[in-house]
């Protein structure tokens, strides 16, 4: 369970997540969206303990992220949007280091390692360096050490970004799954599509602030289509006026 | 006329000005903490050096040629080394292809804008560099007229010899496929590296002779290239003899080829693809099987053995962190096995009086393996260190101790072995290892006050470029350190009691536990999972 109320990060002048809100009930899928620079990535990165808040309290599992980091940390798993890696370690090198930071035990980490590897379609890379992996296969490598350590809140930033369509439907179809199985997942996207289909509930965040939130078939009775929604709350609404203006800044209009 | 020379006037300021701001601004070494600028670190460190070179060079002022060839050696040598550590891979293997390389920026201007900021970095370092020793010249006869001639000289040699490295590289880069290439580099830059640092150790020995140094500079002397640029300054300030006017000439046919050599050798790399070759497929190697490892990670579980892994990987894998290592490792073994001319009968028994070069050797030694810790922060692969931070870690500073255990079991035990060898050598075995076991703490205090530094995670920051200088500042202080801990051991062995040695010892190690305790605790109180 995710509990946020009025969580705020300020940097210098730019209050880049401002006074939000909301509760995440165990097994729910939600999915948080937002245009570039709302401050998607900075709330999940509050949630996970890697920012520390500057107002407003969170609390994971009921543990409060700014004064229990590690509790929290313990219990949830995290793929960032960057799958940053250590690109000199092979992917089951990096697994076993994954698990180590979560005091896997030896026997259990091997096992869970190679298994998660052989459903995520890794396993014959997995000795492999990591410099050598496609940017899919890193992604999976990402996906499969947040879930080594079992969490129960999973918060996922752009998971399918740049996936192949199988390993997309497979990742779909983990969430459901996992949510079935009373796992939380926060789910950062920008591909609405994905979100109607797997979520139950969508936040909408524009400007720092909540400007939408409800289940998906709620919010998106609003209008035709969770996009047009999402264009309307965001302030994107006239997009032919904008492609024209595009258009003519490009003729030499905008001079 | 850039546009005569074929570069887009407007991409090229913007690639130049980027590339400066890049480097003035540096990156955070960890947040809560100001960003270092590499290029003030190195007009620092090159101010520094400098002034050094201008102290070394004051035995030869009665001969202001000799003078102006020791000081322009000094500073072309160290400008072709900083070319070859820091700045050549920049202009031969640019490693931001993935940002650059599908924009539609021609060869001769991305070539062009390089090599402006190579060669920008070339003035800042030539000019911090050769400051001291240009007001050094006026005390040798030169007169005011001294630095104004000196210092345009100097440019010129440090450019002929940074083009020369960089001419050096583009023809290997011909032959070699860039992995293979980079790894040459690799073992050319750390061979060079340890030729300086050991250049370091016999400093008073190689400065001896500038004493007796006529007033005339000696003829083998003329033979340097540094010479040359010395009778180009002498011809400058208008000593017109035969001499002069020959190594003048020289100077300046020396700069007329190494510098469009370097120039033509670089711009033919820019016609092919910019773009970086992709990684070969490689297997990952077994790194993790041996006794050694299993005997370093004996204990270590949770956080402190993971970062352990990642430590002795890194160490067996990564190119950049065993290049700024392994030749630094053969320095405390090569100190004490290279006989010092005229001073053989020093290197006996380090308990029979009179064994100082033992001493200085052993401390020194351990003084540079104390460093290494640091060395752990640096990883190309920096950005990977957020699963560091995202993990459940409760005491940050169990990943700095199972790094430093993989470091410690991983290369500086073998050290240790082999400098008990070296000295058994010279003396009885049993005083070899004594005399190592005694020295150790020294070392072990050296680390702990290394340690009390710490500002970051094991592998969390990228090391800069122009941090060279400032690497070697800290070696020659860590040199000192030795140094002086080496005089008290020595008086304490040949004038105290074997016991008072042991005393003084066990001393250093509760110091050395001491001081790491209070490091690990900053390291954790400083420690901010933001990034």
């Amino acid at each position: 369970m995710i509990e946020v109320h009025e969580l705020c990060k300020r940097y210098d002048d730019l209050l880049a997540v401002d006074r939000v809100s909301f509760r995440v009930e165990p097994g729910q899928v939600v999915g948080y969206l937002g245009p570039n620079g709302a401050g998607k990535s900075t709330t999940v990165k509050m949630l996970v303990g890697m920012l520390k808040p500057t107002g407003g309290t969170a609390r994971v599992l009921g543990l409060d992220v700014a004064t229990q980091p590690l509790e929290v940390k313990r219990r949830i798993g995290y793929v960032p949007e960057s799958a940053a890696l250590y690109e000199t370690l092979s992917g089951r090198e990096y697994l076993e280091l994954s698990g180590r930071l979560y005091h896997l035990e030896e026997g259990t980490l091997a096992g869970r390692a190679a298994e998660l590897a052989a459903s995520i379609g890794l396993q014959e890379a997995l000795d492999a360096r990591v410099a050598t992996y496609s940017k899919g296969m890193r992604r999976k490598l990402v996906l499969a050490a947040a879930l080594l350590h079992d969490p129960e809140v999973l918060f996922l930033d752009e998971p399918l970004d740049g996936l192949d369509v199988a390993a997309q439907a497979l990742i779909k179809t983990l969430v459901k799954r996992l949510a079935a199985a009373g796992k939380t997942i926060f789910y950062c996207s920008h591909i609405l599509e994905v979100v109607e289909r797997i979520c139950d509930r969508v936040i909408i965040l524009d400007k720092g602030r909540v400007v939408a939130d409800g289940p998906v078939d709620k919010v998106r009775a609003q209008a035709s289509s969770l996009e047009e929604v999402f264009r309307q709350i965001t302030g994107a609404a006239d997009v032919e006026a904008q492609a024209a203006r595009l258009e003519e800044a490009l003729r030499g209009g905008g001079r | 006329m850039l546009e005569r020379l074929g570069i887009d006037r407007v991409q090229y300021r913007a690639l130049v000005r980027a590339a400066l701001t890049m480097d003035f601004r540096g990156q955070p070494m960890a947040r809560g903490w100001r960003a270092r600028s590499p290029a003030r670190s190195l007009v620092v460190a090159s101010l520094v050096q400098g002034a050094c070179s201008a102290l070394l060079a004051v035995g030869a002022l009665r001969s202001r040629l000799a003078l102006e060839t020791l000081c322009l050696a000094y500073s072309t040598t160290l400008c072709a080394v900083a070319m070859l550590a820091d700045y050549a891979a920049q202009v031969l293997l640019p490693d931001d292809a993935d940002i650059l390389g599908h924009r539609p920026i021609a060869p001769r201007t991305l070539f062009a804008a390089r090599v402006s900021n190579v060669f920008f970095f070339m003035t800042v370092l030539g000019v911090s560099l050769n400051f001291p020793p240009a007001f050094l010249g006026i005390a040798a006869g030169g007169g005011l007229r001294f630095p104004l001639t000196y210092l345009p000289v100097a440019f010129l040699a440090d450019y002929a010899a940074a083009g020369a490295v960089l001419a050096l590289q583009a023809l290997l880069l011909r032959w070699l496929d860039r992995e293979r290439f980079k790894d040459v580099l690799a073992w050319v830059q750390g061979s060079v590296a340890l030729v300086i640092f050991i250049t370091y150790r016999f400093v008073p020995v190689l400065t001896q002779p500038l004493a007796g140094l006529p007033a005339d500079a000696p003829a083998w002397m003329l033979a340097l290239p540094p010479a040359w640029f010395a009778g180009l300054t002498e011809v400058g300030l208008g000593r017109t003899g035969p001499v002069t006017l020959a190594l003048a000439a020289l100077a300046l046919a020396a700069s007329a080829i190494a510098l469009p050599l370097a120039l033509r050798r670089i711009a033919a790399q820019y016609g092919s693809e910019p773009v970086r070759a992709q990684a070969r497929a490689r297997p990952a190697e077994r790194a993790a099987s041996s006794t050694l490892f299993r005997l370093g990670a004996l204990g270590l579980s949770g956080p402190a053995r993971a970062a352990f892994d990642l430590a002795w990987k890194n160490l067996a894998r990564e190119r950049s962190l065993k290049m700024s290592i392994f030749p630094l490792l053969t320095m405390p073994v090569a100190m004490l096995i290279v006989p010092i001319r005229g001073e053989r009968a020093h290197l006996g028994d380090p308990f029979e009086p009179g064994t100082e070069p033992i001493y200085f050797a052993t401390y020194m030694g351990l003084a540079l393996l104390a460093l290494f810790p640091s060395y752990l922060r640096h990883s190309p692969q920096a950005e990977a260190a957020w699963l560091l931070r995202v993990a459940p870690v409760a005491r940050p500073q169990e990943l700095w101790r199972g790094a430093r255990r993989a470091l410690l079991t991983r290369l500086c035990l073998p050290v240790l072995f082999a400098m008990a060898a070296v000295l058994a050598f010279w003396a009885p075995p049993w005083h070899a290892v004594e005399h190592l076991l005694l020295a150790l703490p020294a070392g072990l205090l050296f680390a702990s006050l290394a340690n009390l530094g710490l500002r970051d995670l094991p592998f969390s920051v990228t090391r800069q470029r122009g941090t060279g200088a400032r690497t070697m500042l800290t070696i020659f202080g860590m040199y000192l350190l030795g140094f002086g801990a080496g005089s008290v051991h020595a008086h304490l062995a040949w004038h105290g009691t074997r016991g008072a040695l042991w005393a003084w010892a066990g001393g250093l190690t509760l110091l050395a536990a001491l001081f790491f305790q209070i490091g690990d605790r900053r390291f954790a109180r400083r420690f901010d999972p933001d990034l």
